[in-house]
């Protein structure tokens, strides 16, 4: 899977230091947002990121944007390693991958036309002449169902989902070939989220693009993606195929997290199978992270983390027990 | 205490009686509630749907009378809670009912506390507003984080909110609103902020207290599978009316109203891939000028000519189901 793979990370970390002191400032430990994590995505496919907040997941995709560096770990894209980059590589680079953020409210210049955000990357980016920018536009608008004339408004004359489709077609104004979107949907109504994530798949279709969705929402992220992978504490435990990995979670975290998704089913009540909260990612326990909250933890997994191991073909779970 | 509850077991805790609730800006005047009757008996949960710019939250507010001044006002209607019409109440009494007899758990856990008192000072003080009370409520605090599983309460109620995560805010917020014992508890999205696991842990929460409290519970949220999980009836708003009011089960098994109907079909279900989602297309109104007739008529594929000139009449398909849908009229 790695091999054939548009973009793939290898054993990434990402860590912050904490520092105590003004003047005289020392680092008294590290934050592990993300520690050493695998993974691969392959072209014109859909891999989802899922896990509680403070998981790593928008760490992940910050540091596949370029916009932070990684601790150690490479992260190639078409067989070049992006972490080894100048910087104007790095900025030749950015136009292969583009990102749709969270919150269309705070994405977008509100002091701008729509025209004007959509076009900026071009102008950065000076693929094309000025004529042509006012022709891109349009063909922009067009993909994300806008009309022309609608170029000439402000973002503030648009509702949440609209500015999420205008995010959208900025995003694509390059033609990336990969484009990150972190929880593209959680900011907006349900009768729009089902517009937006419809829309995502039509392009993706239609221009052939790789998708990194991160998502709180598991049933969002199953509906989009061919892949999902679970995050928790920053370790990545279980990745799979999605159909793969709803009939068979083998993860005990996997397991829970998809029992205590709330059902729009009244006879369908669903028991709390998770008790207690995710640990400090300060001060992450010994061994597996998720023993402390594990219903089938052994005495070995409090003293040894483990890795990730093949359970099924593509189907990967870092658990010592089960599996 | 005792005795007033028995007398009013079997009767309604609350109705609302065609309230209306405007705000009067400078782009015109915003129609945030428009005519919304509904009541709730004594230990009932209901669920309160529909998705931003509803008007759920200001029906919420209006009840509390807390809409925020001068630009919102109640225009018309009656708000009986027990009888008595809270619209008729001084201020005074207002402030006598709010956190005593009528609680409210607001959305984001982190924000609806004070940062700089500790959890059990702000614990006791609902309590202590309520009553005259001489010496230390810390025992009483404790009992209370107790009674939501907060971990270690001894020490914790000398913590700071700002030590505490998401979830445990959120506990402590439950713990104050339920803090007078109220015969009515308004929460509104108590699980949006939260984590899937945690928010299963705060309905699970939410559900054992109402089973030994009786209380009545409003759960305010745009989600149908948290009402789903709680609630014995739901109704659901839109463009600040609600148009449809159902028993749960029914509401899941038949939704009626085209809105409904779409809402439930565009949420997409684990491991139910459905192929392409049903989407409901155009936007929700603008309320300052709304729609004449019914306001999902635009949005609507089953819309008629009367759908856009009269709004229509509530119908009762059966049993506590009613609908306002020229579909299911009779007329």
């Amino acid at each position: 899977m790695k091999n054939d793979a548009i973009i793939s990370v290898h054993e990434l970390k990402k860590y912050y230091p904490v520092t105590k002191g003004t003047f005289f400032s020392r680092t008294v430990g590290y934050v592990k947002a993300v520690d050493s994590i695998s993974f691969g995505i392959k072209s014109g496919e859909t891999l989802g990121l899922v896990g509680e907040s403070g998981c790593g997941k928008s760490t992940t995709a910050n540091v596949m944007l370029g916009l932070e560096s990684p601790t150690s770990g490479q992260i190639m894209f078409d067989g070049r390693d992006i972490t080894r980059f100048s910087r104007q590589e790095l900025f030749d680079f950015r136009g292969n991958i583009q990102a749709v953020f969270q919150d269309p409210f705070r994405s977008l210049n509100p002091r701008k036309k729509v025209k004007h955000i959509i076009s900026e990357p071009l102008f950065i980016h000076k693929v094309c002449s000025r004529k042509e920018i006012a022709f891109r536009i349009i063909q922009l608008l067009d993909l994300v169902g806008f009309d022309p004339f609608q170029a000439g408004l402000y973002p503030h004359e648009f509702s949440g989902g609209q500015r999420q489709r205008i995010a959208i077609a900025r995003a694509l104004a390059l033609n990336p070939r990969v484009i990150i979107l972190d929880e593209p949907v959680s900011a907006l109504d349900v009768s729009i989220q089902a517009q937006i994530l419809n829309l995502l798949i039509d392009l993706q279709k239609r221009l052939h693009l790789t998708y990194l969705i991160i998502s709180h929402d598991l049933a969002v992220v199953e509906y989009v993606s061919t892949h999902i992978g679970v995050m928790y504490l920053g370790h990545l435990v279980e990745m799979a195929p999605s159909e793969a990995l709803y009939n068979n979670p083998i993860h005990p975290y996997t397991r829970a997290l998809l029992d205590s998704v709330p059902v729009a089913d009244p006879e369908d009540i669903k028991e709390v199978t998770l008790e207690g909260e995710v640990p400090s990612p300060l001060n992450p326990p010994e061994g597996c992270a998720f023993h402390p909250r594990c219903p089938v933890c052994e005495p070995r997994c409090s003293k040894e983390g483990p890795f990730m191991r093949e359970v099924a073909p593509e189907h990967a779970a870092a658990c010592h027990v089960c599996g | 205490m005792e005795d007033k509850r028995l007398d009013t077991e079997n009767e309604k805790l609350l109705v609302l009686k065609d309230v209306k609730t405007s705000f009067f800006t400078k782009k015109g005047v915003v129609r945030a509630v428009d005519g919304v009757s509904f009541s709730i008996s004594k230990g009932e949960v209901v669920g309160l749907g529909g998705e931003s710019g509803c008007g759920k939250s200001i029906t919420s507010l209006s009840i509390m009378r807390l809409v925020p001044q001068p630009a919102g006002k109640i225009v018309s209607g009656e708000i009986l809670f027990k009888n008595e019409d809270l619209l008729k109440k001084s201020e005074d009494e207002m402030r006598r009912i709010r956190g005593d007899r009528i609680s409210m758990i607001l959305q984001d856990p982190m924000v609806s506390m004070n940062q700089v008192l500790r959890v059990g000072y702000q614990l006791g003080e609902t309590y202590r507003y309520h009553h005259k009370i001489s010496g230390s409520l810390r025992d009483m605090c404790i009992g209370l984080l107790k009674k939501v599983k907060v971990p270690a309460p001894e020490s914790r109620v000398n913590d700071y909110p700002f030590q505490f995560s998401g979830g445990m805010c959120q506990r402590a917020l439950i713990a104050m609103g339920i803090a007078n014992g109220p015969d009515l508890l308004i929460a509104d999205e108590p699980t949006t902020a939260l984590d899937v696991t945690i928010q299963a842990q705060i309905l699970k929460l939410m559900k054992d207290i109402q089973r030994e409290s009786k209380s009545s519970i409003i759960l305010i949220t745009h989600d149908l599978a948290t009402v789903a999980q709680i609630c014995s009836r739901l109704l659901v708003m839109y463009g600040g009316r609600i148009i449809e009011k159902a028993p749960v089960k029914t509401f899941y098994k038949k939704p009626a109203h085209p809105y409904s109907v779409g809402l439930i079909k565009s949420v997409p279900v684990l491991g139910r891939p459905t192929g392409r989602l049903y989407s409901i297309d155009g936007q929700p109104p603008s309320l300052i000028n709304p729609p004449s007739g019914c306001r999902f008529a635009p949005r609507c594929t089953q819309a008629k000519k009367p759908c856009f000139e009269i709004y229509p009449p509530e119908t009762t398909l059966e049993e506590g189901h009613k609908i306002s849908c020229w579909l299911y009229s009779r007329d």
